[in-house]
């Protein structure tokens, strides 16, 4: 809540309340020497009066003494400004000052009406209504004061007048009254960003007090990025958060990291809070929220901010506050979009005829004989015979090429056969409004998405309402609902793919890859009579899609009409809270939230028979319903008090919490026929399974905070927090973790101001210190557990064998259950514990209109729970158990920078933010290196070696290729053992990087990180009159990637097809390519293995929106009779600026035996918006 | 002043209801924190049954279980990289893997390489762990104790066995890591490579634990078929023998095995993998499958079922993977009419009879260059359900013991016993039947004309060498597709000779780039080598 709508609603009370309190009240102040400022606080704490007032026309810094005993307000007034010329005005609580008042012409009620009268109505910016508005007539005493829908009346009023409106927060403004008897005007906000109040957990503070590092988006941001989620909207905003997209994937979430990686496999995710309520870690937690919704979104990023979160903060914390409503009449707006999504420009798998020109020149490279070649290509085999595979060899490829392109034109497009132009639609209409008993804000909102890749879809439907009900002055409660309906077709998020396969980005195995791989000679359909002779059956439309001719591929597009997976999720968000003031500055606040969500996913395995490889002979159904709960109760006891100049704010919390996850599953083998209406439990006649998981932890936790501040100047905030949590044995399970945190308003000195550096506004400093905890890894994981499933038994007895014909009637054996050990528990678990270090410094120049923050930090984090790699020959597969082993190691600096001015009606705002961070691996406990489970290509691509940055590339290096059979001889070790015998010309040489005799493991060396050195995002503004232009640049330098398809497509092996060109690319004779191995069938060279071959620079710069927007003049607006309008174009991910081949260089890796890795990602596409956006 | 008072009175109790609330809410939760573990099982209580037969459960886990499919291959590997099968399959890309295993361009990172190796350790965590159980149950009287102890350890000596015949180097003198004990994250990559003779006796080791422990076959009651018994035991410790060389004790062990009287050549030949027979008066030990319950749940096939069969029929049913050879058929043919070659091929062209629809096995498709298939784990389609089949994996054989006591005896200068036991398998042979009621044989004439005793007759010479080449002729005849020539042909010290003329005479890759010296062994996986960094050495030539 920022200061000027607290302020706002301490104005309404005045026109409605009664004058009995200034009557009423009676206060004693004993001051000497003091300034009226001073005085006018003393009262202001002492009472619940407060003063407006304009420093420029009542001197406060006058230095007067009082000594009142028990005197009204009224009283002291008189006496503090006696002969002063200054007036005061009480209505209720609020005095005004103004300077040589005349009493009577200030209240207009009850006067006499003489001369012009001017009726009006006062708003801001965004159409709202501004009670409390002072407006006098410039150069006299005569004024008055809007009611509470913003409307006045001045009477009285000399001809050729000029009328002030004034308001705390926003620019005065002046109209000259002229002929006109009626004046409308819209107030501005002030540049009043200092003043903004900031959320940081269990309470807020002015953003001008902070001492930790925080950064903040504000909602319209947010709601402006058209992004479905509000994670991916945050992408670029702020320094030091780290967001990717997972996928384009609809409604695909985001990977956020904050400050680097601080852990290496139980999880970098941040905390979401959304208003006040802890929802949990873990990528996509808070993507349910309608970005329209969302009013500010903080990030407490080090240490000394987070740890007020202990246990949960480790990686940082993202503060989600979501609108509320304001006094005022009803706010109706309404907001809509859609838009247009397109496949941006991606990999082109080769044609058939290149498919079999790779064939039959990859065999014939290998020396394959002819009866190990397919009968189809064997015609074309004869003529490769002679080509000399030493010289250039581009004659013999090009005449290759062109005969299997005359003989065979028939070429499947697969990719083209999964893609479609996608569309977004958006819809929001949001209501807000109330008075200063009880004041709400909701909205409505339905987003609709289908994805580019054919069969994906996901919309949802949301409901938010938050109220605010003022009871008493004591008294205050209110509540935040938001509902979420939402569907997804095609993708379970929670599941992550479907069982059919496919559909599953980034894996090795999905339709996307498959599309790839195929051979395009396969036709996507087969005829009737290839179904029969296959053993399909026509009449089964799965059953007619053909099965791929050379590479074994699964048929994507056979796969994707199979696709049958509908997930839908109802999500409940809600909280309550209370808060009593005990005291005057003793607040207690209880707050109980609770976080409900079920989805069911339904579907649907089809009967299809392929091949033998390729069928579903028993189709089935399946549901799985997932369900979590979780409820969280703080109860928290705030103090807060100024005296002098000393304020402090003290508060102590405590804070239980309890969540559980219950899914159930259900399925059903043999419904009558694969018909969409028989695809139910219920008509399924074979065999029914039912499962069901369970999960349950709960933090228990008490904090503490202390923020003091001095002369506004110094300003210190310490935290604690102690957290148990049951994912822990009894011993290990309570966690401490506190904080500190220092700031110096050097700008506030006297003799800075001294100094007259009339540029610099406003400078501070800051640093900081705290601990954190994570204890991000599943439940349980400190016991032993066996695992006794229905896969878990043994056939033992005398067997009878399965009769033959149909399973109806046919008896099974019974199984004896097994028991079998699947996870190893580790009863010593704690916590992982990182330690934060931050200094930092916020600058503000030119009166704020450039403002500059800095800050570096040391993020440390030991004891990281791990799953430690062990040798295959401990047995534990999958069971590995979590130990606290290692330290990383954090540092880096990040800068935002803003600048803001207008001339005349152009406005224009430039904003920046980059982030370095530098990852180092301190220690691996016993291990010095880290080899990632993920076995991919020869061996792990990735290994984490202390001395380096998390999840390293690891391998060979190469070192061009060997142009003929005399650099192959030649290359040789110190003692003149030839390296690499095995390789021919067109082979890779690898770097002999040990100088030793022999080409093996210890040659292996780090090859590159994943981890970008810096991330980096900008936004331009421009304004003119009704016209804006926004555009948001984001991007990051320094990362590799690894491109695992390129072990697919790349290899030209003649088992997969492989992209569009790879002929030319490859090496074809000496000096034809000295990075792209020659294409054979077999390796012996080993060409394949982890190298720098697989790395590309990730480096790229996004244009990721540009907004073209227009605001209906007001003139327009009232003849429509709606409040404002605008309407805009817009674009996101229009234009990408990388050397990246591949897909996209946007890769989000949850899992950090992932990082980095592009393998067939679903790319982000390009999409164009038109959209409104209508107040009333 | 009777103001202030009360205001102070009533601010105290309001802070002391606030108080009282904060400290209340903070001491209700004592227990608060203690999860208790809902649905799921702690190993705090030891089910030694359950536990037991779990060991059993995991054999087949390869075949159910997504997370370790890799490891399903482990069953053809000593067909496919032998002379006697082609990697087949859908095509090149099918299995790409084992494709390289075949023409021996084989990698420490190959796919198959290292899921066999992980698989079976992890197999042999899974029984460490039940054995420590065991040992330290209190619940358990110490006859049952040592019976489920010997049925542990004859797993983990099958096991351990299956990794040193694909892993261990004679040549490098290297065996395997010897585990046994479940291992603590601490010992990790403190244990190296015991040499060859030690791994094979802490093999041999194990199996005397069941030899001493388990009760004979006919004790078991039918329930209990399946299980590990006495006579399995010894059986593998004889093929330990053979493996390492020893023929003393290799012949001391068969003999121990037929002298018990337990078991005996099926008389006829099709009986020998006769589903109907599971377990058979032959069969010493089988990994048992079964059609279950579970079968088409998930939209995948998770049951009992045999997959490592099923990927071995015909396509289009099965995936066409192991097709077996001509160059394996035209060893049968050295002897004419011999009835084993109707019980151990499918012939392309013949007709699947078993319903009321005949089916032509056309093989049309995929790499399949002899149109022939394995008929001892052949199911007709009317038996199969959905491309699934439930045959057991027959791990050994009586006719495997005789063969080796044949083998052994010979080699210890004892021809007439070896001649005795060979023609008692050749014997069983000539008198086997030859009319496959499943099927009409079109690929494939027996000369049915022919007298009974002119079939596969009995072998006469009693010279050493010539002996043992038909031994071993009949080692490659009678356990064709068993999955033993390629390791046969190792311990005969002749598989790169063989596979490389194989490679030159079919002219094909397959066994072309056979290595003496160096693909005798699988290379240890390349993450076991990098995991171990130093402490586990490479096989010869890999480096």
């Amino acid at each position: 809540m920022k200061l000027t709508t607290f302020l706002f609603f301490l104005a309404i009370t005045q026109i409605v309340a009664s004058e009995a309190y200034s009557q009423t009240t009676k206060m004693t102040l004993q001051l000497s020497d003091a300034t009226v400022k001073e005085v006018l606080n003393r009262i202001e704490e002492k009472s619940e009066f407060f003063f407006l007032y304009n420093s420029k026309l009542v001197d406060v810094n006058r230095k007067v003494s009082v000594d009142a005993k028990d005197e009204r307000v009224d009283e002291i007034l008189n006496s503090l400004f006696q002969e002063t010329g200054v007036v005061y005005t009480v209505v209720d609580r609020q005095i005004v000052l103004t300077n040589k008042a005349d009493q009577a012409g200030f209240i207009s009620q009850n006067r006499q009406q003489q001369g012009k009268k001017v009726t009006g109505k006062v708003t801001d910016s965004t159409g709202g209504s501004l009670p409390g508005v002072s407006i006098v007539v410039k150069g006299t005493t005569t004024g008055v004061i809007t009611d509470n829908t913003g409307n006045y009346s001045l009477t009285n009023i000399p001809q050729n007048s000029t009328l002030q409106f004034s308001f705390v927060g926003m620019k005065m403004q002046e109209i000259l009254v002229g002929s006109k008897t009626t004046i409308n005007i819209t107030l501005e906000e002030d540049a009043i960003g200092l003043e903004e109040v900031v959320a940081i957990g269990y309470g807020t503070v002015k953003k001008s007090d902070m001492t930790g590092s925080v950064s903040s988006v504000k909602g319209d941001v947010i709601a402006s990025s058209g992004s479905a989620s509000f994670g991916q909207a945050l992408q670029g905003r702020a320094a030091g958060v780290n967001v990717s997209s997972s996928s384009g994937t609809p409604g695909g979430g985001s990977t956020i990291r904050i400050r680097g990686m601080g852990s290496i496999n139980s999880g970098n995710d941040p905390l979401y809070v959304v208003d006040g309520m802890p929802i949990g870690a873990g990528p996509n937690t808070a993507d349910f929220l309608n970005p329209a919704d969302i009013e500010s979104v903080e990030v407490l990023k080090d240490a000394s901010a987070a740890a007020i979160y202990g246990s949960q903060g480790a990686n940082g914390v993202i503060l989600v506050n979501t609108k509320r409503g304001k006094s005022g009449a009803p706010k109706l707006s309404f907001d809509s979009y859609y838009g247009l999504k397109e496949i941006p420009k991606t990999w082109e798998p080769g044609d058939a005829a290149q498919f079999g020109e790779v064939y039959l020149l990859a065999k014939k490279a290998s020396g394959t004989p002819i009866g190990d070649i397919y009968d189809y290509y064997k015609p074309y085999y004869a003529s490769l015979s002679g080509v000399d595979f030493t010289k250039d060899y581009s004659t013999a490829q090009q005449s290759l090429y062109a005969k299997l392109k005359t003989d065979h034109p028939q070429s499947t497009d697969w990719l083209n056969e999964l893609y479609r132009k996608g569309i977004v639609q958006n819809y929001n209409v949001s209501l807000s409004g109330g008075n200063d008993a009880f004041r709400y804000a909701s909205s409505v909102s339905y987003y609709k998405e289908s994805g580019i890749i054919k069969t994906t879809d996901y919309d949802r439907l949301s409901f938010r309402l938050n109220s605010d009900y003022t009871v008493s002055k004591k008294l205050k409660i209110g509540s935040n609902i938001t509902l979420v309906n939402s569907n997804r077709n095609g993708i379970n998020p929670l599941i992550g793919n479907t069982v059919s396969g496919g559909l599953n980005p980034g894996s090795d195995n999905s339709l996307f890859s498959q599309a790839y791989e195929i051979d395009p000679v396969t036709t996507v359909n087969r005829t009737a009579a290839e179904t029969i002779l296959a053993g399909g059956d026509p009449a089964n439309p799965f059953d007619l899609y053909s099965a791929s001719r050379f590479t074994g591929t699964s048929n994507p597009a056979a796969g994707l009409a199979r696709t049958s997976l509908k997930y839908s999720q109802f999500q409940l968000l809600a909280n309550a809270f209370a808060e009593y003031s005990i005291i005057n500055g003793l607040v207690f606040k209880s707050s109980i939230g609770i976080s409900f969500s079920r989805g069911l996913e339904n579907s649907f395995f089809p009967s299809y028979y392929i091949s033998g490889q390729d069928r579903n002979l028993i189709n089935s159904v399946r549901r799985i319903n997932d369900g979590a709960n979780s409820w969280n109760w703080i109860n928290q006891l705030t103090y807060s008090k100024s005296i002098g100049k000393h304020t402090i704010t003290a508060m102590v919390a405590y804070d239980a919490s309890k969540s559980q996850y219950h899914s159930i599953t259900a399925s059903k083998t043999g419904t009558p026929s694969n018909d969409s209406n028989q695809q139910y439990l219920h008509t399924a006649q074979g065999i029914s399974n039912a499962d069901d998981d369970i999960n349950e932890s709960v933090l228990l936790s008490y904090l503490g905070r202390l923020n003091y501040s001095f002369a506004n100047k110094y300003m210190l905030t310490g935290t604690f927090r102690r957290d148990g949590s049951s994912k822990f044995s009894k011993d290990t399970r309570w966690g401490n973790f506190i904080s500190a945190s220092a700031a110096y308003k050097i700008s506030e000195e006297s003799y800075f101001q001294d100094l007259n550096i009339s540029q610099i506004s406003n400078l501070k400093f800051r640093a900081g210190w705290g601990q954190l905890g994570n204890a991000a890894i599943p439940s349980y994981r400190n016991v032993s557990l066996y695992a006794a499933t229905s896969h878990v038994t043994y056939p033992f007895g005398t067997a009878t064998a399965f009769p033959g014909g149909s399973l109806t009637n046919y008896v099974p054996q019974t199984l004896s259950q097994g028991a079998i050990p699947y996870q190893i528990g580790n009863a010593n678990l704690k916590w992982e514990t990182q330690e934060q270090t931050n200094v930092g410094l916020d600058l503000g120049l030119f009166k704020n209109k450039v403002n500059f923050t800095a800050d570096y930090f040391i993020r440390t984090s030991k004891d990281n729970l791990l799953q430690m790699p062990v040798p295959p020959n401990l047995g534990y597969a999958s069971a590995l158990p979590y130990t606290n082993a290692g330290e990383i190691e954090n540092r880096g600096f990040e800068f935002t920078a803003e600048l803001k001015n207008n001339i005349g009606d152009f406005s224009y705002s430039v904003g920046g933010n980059i982030s370095f961070t530098k990852n180092k691996v301190l220690s691996l406990g016993i291990l010095q290196e880290y080899p990632h489970s993920g076995n991919r290509i020869d061996g792990i691509p990735w290994r984490t070696i202390v001395g380096q940055s998390v999840a390293d590339f690891y391998g060979y290096q190469t070192d061009g290729i060997f142009q003929n059979q005399s650099e192959i001889d030649n290359y040789k070790a110190t003692d003149g053992t030839k390296l690499q015998t095995n390789a021919r010309p067109g082979d890779f040489k690898f770097a002999n990087i040990q100088n030793n005799n022999a080409l093996n493991d210890s040659d292996k060396v780090v090859l590159g990180s994943p981890l970008p050195k810096f991330t980096y995002g900008f936004n331009i503004s421009l304004a003119y009159k009704g016209w804006d232009l926004d555009m948001f640049f984001q991007g990051q330098k320094g990362n590799k990637i690894f491109m695992y398809e390129k072990y697919f497509i790349y290899r030209g092996q003649g088992n997969f097809n492989s992209i569009k060109g790879l002929p030319e690319m490859a090496w074809h004779g000496p000096g034809t390519s000295n990075t792209q191995p020659r294409i054979a069938a077999d390796d012996p060279n080993n060409n394949f293995r982890m190298s720098d071959y697989y790395l590309e620079d990730g480096s790229y710069l996004r244009l990721k929106t540009i907004q073209l927007g227009y605001n209906i003049p007001k003139e327009i607006c009232s003849t429509l009779k709606i409040a404002n309008a605008r309407i805009f174009v817009s674009g996101e991910n229009i234009l990408t600026f990388t050397k990246f081949s591949g897909i996209d260089p946007e890769i989000a890796s949850s899992n950090i035996n992932t990082m980095g890795m592009s393998s067939f990602e679903y790319p982000q596409p390009k999409t164009f918006r038109f959209g409104l956006k209508v107040g009333f | 002043m009777n103001v202030i008072k009360k205001k102070m009175k009533k601010l105290i109790t309001k802070l002391l209801i606030c108080t009282a609330i904060f400290v209340a809410i903070m001491s209700c939760n004592k227990d608060f924190l203690d999860v208790p573990l809902k649905g799921r099982l702690s190993t705090d209580v030891f089910p030694a049954d359950q536990a037991v037969t779990g060991c059993y459960a995991v054999l087949l886990s390869a075949d159910k279980d997504w997370s370790l499919w890799g490891a399903w291959p482990d069953f053809l590997l000593g067909n496919v990289m032998s002379d006697d099968a082609w990697k087949g399959g859908n095509s090149d890309g099918d299995q790409p893997d084992i494709g390289k295993l075949e023409r021996f361009e084989i990698l420490p990172s190959n796919g198959n390489v290292s899921s066999f190796y992980s698989n079976f350790y992890h197999y042999i965590f899974i029984f460490n762990t039940t054995l420590a159980g065991l040992e330290n149950s209190k619940e358990l009287n110490d006859s049952v104790r040592n019976k489920y102890i010997g049925e542990v350890k004859f797993l983990r000596g099958y096991a351990y066995m299956k990794l040193m015949m694909a892993y261990g180097s004679k040549k490098g003198n290297l065996g395997l890591p010897v585990i046994d004990h479940p291992l603590l994250q601490s010992e990790a990559g403190k244990i190296p490579r015991s040499d060859f003779n030690t791994t094979w006796n802490f093999i041999i080791k194990d199996f005397q634990s069941g030899e001493v422990n388990l009760p004979a076959k006919d004790q078991y009651q039918s329930k209990d078929i399946g299980r590990a018994t006495k006579g399995a035991s010894q059986a593998m410790i004889a093929r330990a023998y053979m493996l390492m060389g020893d023929w003393a004790n290799c012949e001391l062990y068969a003999k121990k095995v037929i002298d018990s009287h337990k078991y005996n050549l099926e008389p006829d030949f099709k009986n020998v993998f006769s589903k109907a027979n599971k377990n058979g008066q032959e069969s010493l030990f089988e990994i048992c499958y079964t059609i279950d319950n579970y079968f088409g749940i998930g939209g995948w096939d998770f049951s009992h079922g045999s997959w490592w069969a099923a990927a071995q029929q015909p396509i289009p049913n099965g995936w066409g993977v192991g097709a077996f050879t001509n160059d394996l058929l035209s060893e049968f043919k050295k002897d004419q009419g011999d009835p084993r070659i109707v019980w151990s091929f499918v012939f392309g062209g013949d007709v699947d009879i078993s319903s009321d629809e005949p089916i032509v096995l056309t093989f049309a498709d995929g790499l399949d260059p002899d149109k022939l298939h394995n008929r001892k784990i052949w199911d007709p389609k009317y038996f199969q359900m959905g491309g699934q089949t439930d045959h057991n994996l027959m791990v050994i054989r009586y006719a495997d013991v005789v063969l080796m006591y044949a083998e052994a005896t010979n080699e210890n200068n004892k021809s007439d016993i070896a001649k005795a036991a060979l023609n008692s398998i050749r014997k069983r042979a000539r008198e086997s039947s030859f009319v496959d009621p499943y099927r009409t044989i079109k690929g494939y004439n027996f000369p049915a004309n022919l007298a009974v005793n002119e079939r596969v007759p009995d072998v006469t010479t009693s010279e050493k060498n010539l002996l043992r080449d038909a031994i071993w002729h009949e080692r490659r005849v009678e356990l064709a597709g068993e999955d033993l020539r390629f390791f046969d042909l190792v311990r005969q010290g002749r598989a790169g000779s063989v596979l490389r003329a194989f490679s030159v005479k079919y002219n094909t890759l397959k066994g072309k780039g056979f290595v003496d010296g160096k693909h005798e062994s699988f290379p240890i996986p390349q993450n076991e080598m990098e995991g171990s960094k130093g402490i586990i050495l490479q096989n010869p030539m890999y480096n």
